[in-house]
């Protein structure tokens, strides 16, 4: 239904055939949707069309968004970081167990 | 790049992201509970630096991650390692120390896929209100900087 109102304000009766359900179901969806504030109504003529409300869907795209960039920037480090360690690995065996315990140690020291 | 990671709202309470590794599980793990590993790579966008990173790979273990935009200038991350079953799975509890956030769960899963690992995450919130909330927090702001020199980090 959502993909149907991307493209364009729709009736009930597409939106229904669409949906592949009962008109009185199409309506009570559009109700959830208009509750939500994702979706408005306006008059044209006898019929109703409803439309994208494009601000809380654009805002929510947007966040999504700008997310998976700030995950991204991270596992793209992680990816390199797992490549160099196997050329590392393959070179000389590194004392993680050593590292370990120290840091261990300093988070004991500094919780809280 | 990004074909390779998803992130995505599920049900209403939910953010479920996955993202593939070359790396198998086993290292991929690693590098998300020893510290010298974490602070290598969990720093965000280019110019933050974490100047805090406390973990390690116990049931009980204190979080306490902190980045910096600029010396004293950013927040802090604090949660609780719940459940731990290496290589594969681990529970934890994650809270922002940013306005409008609150407590969130998440589930690391660490799936072997060939000789890969395929990452899953999936962070619960308390409720809706909680998710909505979260994303309308300073959180994204506070880390949003220019992404020109992402490519710069591949090698």
């Amino acid at each position: 239904m959502l993909e149907a109102l991307r493209e364009g304000p729709q009736s009930v009766a597409t939106l229904s055939a669409v949906a592949g359900i009962a008109q009185p179901q199409t309506s009570k969806h559009l109700r959830v949707l208009r509750d939500a504030g994702l979706v408005g109504v306006t008059p044209d003529g006898q019929r109703r069309l409803y439309a994208l409300c494009a601000e809380p869907l654009r805002e929510l795209d947007e966040w999504l968004e700008r997310y998976r960039t700030v995950l991204e920037a991270n596992y793209a480090r992680l990816e390199a970081l797992l490549a160099r360690d196997d050329d590392d690995r393959n070179a000389s065996p590194t004392p993680q167990k050593k590292e370990r315990t120290r840091d261990l140690q300093a988070d004991s020291r500094t919780r809280r | 790049m990004t074909s390779k990671l998803t992130a995505e709202l599920v049900g209403d309470t939910q953010l479920r992201v996955t993202r593939r590794f070359a790396a198998p599980p086993d290292r991929v793990f690693r590098a998300h509970f020893e510290p010298e590993l974490v602070k290598q790579w969990m720093l965000g966008p280019p110019g933050w630096t974490m100047p805090v990173c406390e973990i390690a790979p116990v049931v009980g273990a204190q979080l306490h991650f902190r980045w910096d935009k600029s010396p004293g200038e950013g927040f802090s991350m604090r949660g609780t390692i719940l459940e731990l079953d290496p290589p594969h799975r681990s529970l934890h509890s994650e809270f922002f120390e940013v306005p409008g956030a609150t407590e969130t769960i998440v589930e690391t899963r660490f799936v072997a896929e060939g000789t890969g690992t395929r990452l899953e995450l999936v962070v619960t919130y308390a409720s809706k209100e909680a998710r909505d909330a979260a994303m309308s927090t300073g959180m994204m702001d506070g880390m949003e900087s220019s992404y020109a020199r992402i490519d710069d980090l591949f090698v």
